[in-house]
């Protein structure tokens, strides 16, 4: 099987947000479709980047308490 | 939460095409440590396949061979 079944069956549909999206929207985004990433794209067709519901701490947007 | 995604997103994106077989894929997000791939066709987005849609599109293959061969041996159809 090829990558191109897989499409077949679930479809072509790709959920991006632009580079400037902030991250409270994404989380609307990512609830609203139920999915667990969103692909990054300027035009909605370049790939600049991927961002999904989990992130590494070191990446966690909220400043820690000092 | 008001920060821009690009703060928090994985600009080194590692892209399939629909021609890419189901097992390289899955190898990948496995070597990789990634469960999601973006398929593009000359750098154009196309679809994007996550680690469950690779499982559940492997786990049916296999099923579908698994019985294949038990009919051939069998002999019921």
């Amino acid at each position: 099987m090829r990558i191109s079944d897989v499409l077949r069956g679930k479809g072509a549909e790709v959920v991006t947000v632009t580079p400037d999206t902030t991250v409270r929207s994404l989380l609307t985004v990512l609830a609203e479709h139920r999915i667990g990433a969103v692909v990054v794209s300027r035009d909605g067709t370049s790939v600049d980047g991927i961002v999904s519901e989990r992130i590494s701490s070191g990446h966690w947007p909220c400043e820690a308490p000092r | 939460m008001s920060e821009q995604v690009t703060a928090i997103y994985t600009a080194d994106v590692h892209t399939v095409t629909p021609e890419t077989g189901l097992e390289e894929v899955a190898r990948m997000m496995t070597e990789r440590r990634v469960r999601h791939a973006p398929v593009t066709v000359d750098g154009g987005l196309r679809g994007i396949v996550s680690i469950g849609d690779v499982v559940k599109s492997r786990i049916g293959e296999l099923e579908t061979e698994r019985a294949a061969l038990t009919d051939y041996i069998t002999g019921t159809r």
